[in-house]
């Protein structure tokens, strides 16, 4: 983008229609920051002050620590179990969708092979076709297979990202150029090196977009893995939640539920912070150039 | 080149496969063991806190049956679902949890295993009732484990500072004592409108109302029968005047209401008491349970909010050991004991009430005995209420429903003939018959 006057960025032309569009803004980050922030202060109260204090302020003493050491605690600690498949479906479902889409995007946009355009709008397809859709399917494939009630049959399904491909595939049209495939191939490298050593290179902040939103699917991903586990010791975290809560605090108490929800919530966030340096350094690299 | 590309991608599907081989091998633990001589293992599913513990206890009484237990996603969000496709997958347990309401969508939907047979001798050991529910149209296809008799729980001190000496009987002394506490402190509502379905349903079956029926291969459908008009309409009333407070069931507002002491009452079912004794631990002591107010005094009738048989899903391969399980789970001291401490049932098992147990006196309530009322709110339930075949969309319809009215947007009138129309549409899409 260019600035018109040399001496200051882009300025609106009009000062009303910035206040609305500002305005509009701040009311979006209203909208999507203050159930959060509901989430951070109920996390820190009793049980008591949870129904009785104001929703949106801290009432009396600060229980967080309190909360969290009683979580961890309840159910010989199914909570951290519960967190830890978590962290073991979104991080190994997360690396395997990345890499298994890097390579059939970058094949499907640097070679040319018959049906590559059916293949490639097969996948565009896909997107088009909402996750949850494809649950009961699977749940009767994975069936047959006695895959059901194992950790294959979440993990299975969480390796597949069409928009991964998709993300892939436009990514390496525009960034490997084919000169340097040609430079590779001219020194005597083989296809897979040429991919692993020079394309997953140029094509880390692809990788990294797709991880995160791969990430994030599977972290808050419910109805597959509600219908495909049967032993709670195998439950991701959120179908955990759900069904304390559903219990209505007749055992574990809302208080406790709502720090797990804000605990729940901390990995994302985290990953979102490691990630976003090598992220927004890659949505803008090509712009400039 | 492009070849060894192709030999790669090749590589990496059959890494993949292997993968999944290797898994199958492992992990598929279900349902191989059972074909040999020694005991029979049978299936079960539930959600419920302390299920685990009264399986364990099972077990160790039973050496000729062995029951598996998975704690699967609560029945709404997931775990019915969850049976209805393993059901069709054919690896369905041979016990699965399905509550009063679903059991009738269950057995239109062919999920359930008849075992009229095998559980007949165990009927009079049940409340009429209860046992009634657990199957349709002269089937039976499970034992019931709780009942959820429903009574009116209040602010008895908040109640008398009112003026108020003794919890109201009838419905018409309900709507009196809302006027009088609203008008004594316009904040104070004696109780609230809100959108559980279930609820609503409850408060109709007192009445009198008989939502759906079978007869032969027919259902029939009344959701807005003259009962349920009749409970919409003193509802109606109540909101139309503000003399309920309108707040979501179950929503932290209404527990607000509650710990502030500007919500007094509450018409529910028995399981809301612990959740109350939670909710509101700052008025602890100050809570009492009356029964629910009738709408005739000289013929007093309840109504029941939820409750949960041990159903007999399709496909299983040993219904008589089945049935002996789900008949031990709710009628065993030791289990019924453990599913009142750990999971709050209110025992559906007629031995079950006379359990220790229950007749403790509970703190938060003023130190009352508080199952003595469900007692004999319990013993005045209709035995012939029917759940419908789509209670999801009954229920999902009815809740919207409810939520709309209370705003204003709608009436309750018009909720009820819409959630009938609803029901209907879509029973004949499923390809009901409806006479």
């Amino acid at each position: 983008m260019r600035t018109t006057r040399p001496g200051g960025p882009v300025r609106a032309a009009n000062p009303a229609g910035r206040i609305g569009v500002l305005a509009v803004l701040v009311l979006a980050a209203a909208y999507s920051l203050l159930p959060v922030w509901w989430l951070v202060v109920s996390a820190t109260k009793g049980s008591s002050d949870l129904f009785s204090s104001n929703g949106f302020w801290f009432a009396g003493r600060i229980e967080i620590v309190h909360n969290i050491s009683t979580l961890l605690g309840v159910q010989d600690g199914i909570y951290g179990r519960w967190l830890l498949n978590s962290l073991l479906y979104a991080v190994g479902g997360a690396a395997a969708a990345t890499l298994l889409s890097a390579m059939a995007g970058y094949v499907l946009a640097k070679y040319t092979f018959r049906g590559r355009e059916a293949v490639f709008n097969t996948v565009l397809g896909a997107i088009l076709i909402p996750a949850p859709l494809f649950a009961l399917p699977l749940y009767l494939m994975f069936s047959a297979t006695h895959l059901v009630n194992t950790f294959w049959a979440v993990f299975i399904p969480s390796i597949v990202s069409p928009f991964g491909v998709y993300l892939s595939r436009i990514y390496a049209a525009a960034a490997v150029p084919d000169e340097l495939l040609e430079a590779g191939r001219i020194d005597g490298a083989g296809e897979f090196r040429i991919f692993r050593s020079i394309a997953l290179r140029v094509l880390q902040p692809s990788l990294v977009t797709i991880f995160l939103f791969q990430f994030v699917t599977i972290w808050t991903n419910y109805l597959l893995p509600s219908l495909m586990l049967a032993s709670d010791r195998l439950q991701p975290v959120t179908v955990g939640l759900v069904a304390w809560k559903e219990q209505r605090g007749q055992t574990v108490p809302y208080n406790l539920i709502i720090t797990g929800a804000l605990l729940s919530v901390v990995p994302i966030v985290v990953m979102f912070l490691l990630l976003q340096r090598y992220w927004k350094a890659g949505l803008t690299s090509g712009s400039v150039k | 080149m492009k070849n060894r590309a192709l030999r790669t991608v090749t590589l990496a599907v059959a890494i993949a496969s292997l993968a999944g081989t290797a898994a199958c091998g492992s992990g598929g633990s279900g349902g191989s063991a059972d074909k040999a001589s020694g005991p029979v293992t049978i299936e079960f599913w539930g959600w419920a806190p302390g299920y685990e513990k009264s399986v364990e206890l099972f077990n160790s009484t039973h050496p000729g049956i062995q029951v598996t237990y998975s704690k699967i996603s609560p029945g709404s969000k997931g775990g019915y679902t969850k049976m209805l496709s393993a059901v069709k997958a054919g690896n369905a347990p041979c016990v699965g949890s399905v509550g009063f309401e679903t059991l009738p969508t269950f057995a239109a939907a062919g999920a359930l295993q008849d075992a009229t047979a095998a559980a007949a001798p165990f009927a009079k050991e049940y409340g009429a009732s209860a046992f009634a529910q657990s199957g349709v149209a002269g089937h039976t296809y499970g034992l019931p484990v709780d009942i959820a008799p429903m009574g009116l729980i209040y602010r008895k001190d908040l109640f008398a500072k009112f003026g108020i000496h003794e919890a109201p009987r009838t419905w018409e002394e309900y709507a009196a004592d809302a006027a009088t506490i609203h008008a004594a402190d316009p904040n104070a509502y004696i109780g609230y409108f809100g959108n559980d379905a279930y609820n609503f349903a409850g408060l109709a079956q007192q009445a009198g109302a008989k939502w759906f029926a079978t007869g032969g291969e027919k259902w029939s459908v009344e959701v807005n029968d003259a009962a349920t008009r009749k409970v919409a309409a003193f509802w109606q009333g109540l909101i139309d005047k503000k003399l309920v407070k309108v707040v979501p069931s179950f929503d932290t507002a209404l527990y607000k209401g509650m710990g502030e002491g500007t919500i007094l009452s509450d018409v529910n079912a028995v399981w809301d008491t612990p959740i109350l004794a939670d909710s509101v631990k700052q008025t602890s002591g100050n809570w009492a349970v009356a029964p629910m107010p009738v709408w005739d005094a000289a013929k007093p009738a309840s109504g029941n909010a939820g409750g949960t048989p041990n159903a007999i899903l399709k496909g299983c391969a040993h219904v008589k050991e089945a049935v002996e399980f789900a008949h031990w789970f709710g009628t065993d001291q030791a289990s019924v004991s453990n599913l009142i401490k750990e999971t709050g049932i209110y025992p559906a098992a007629l031995s079950g009430l006379d359990n220790p147990a229950l007749a403790e006196p509970n703190p938060f309530y003023g130190g009352q005995k508080i199952f003595d009322v469900f007692r004999a709110s319990a013993a005045q339930v209709d035995a012939g209420f029917q759940w419908g075949p789509v209670m999801t969309k009954t229920s999902g319809a009815l809740g919207d429903g409810l939520g709309k009215a209370g705003a204003g947007s709608t009436t309750l009138e018009a909720a009820l003939a819409d959630t009938q129309a609803q029901t209907v549409a879509e029973m004949k899409t499923q390809g009901m018959g409806i006479g």
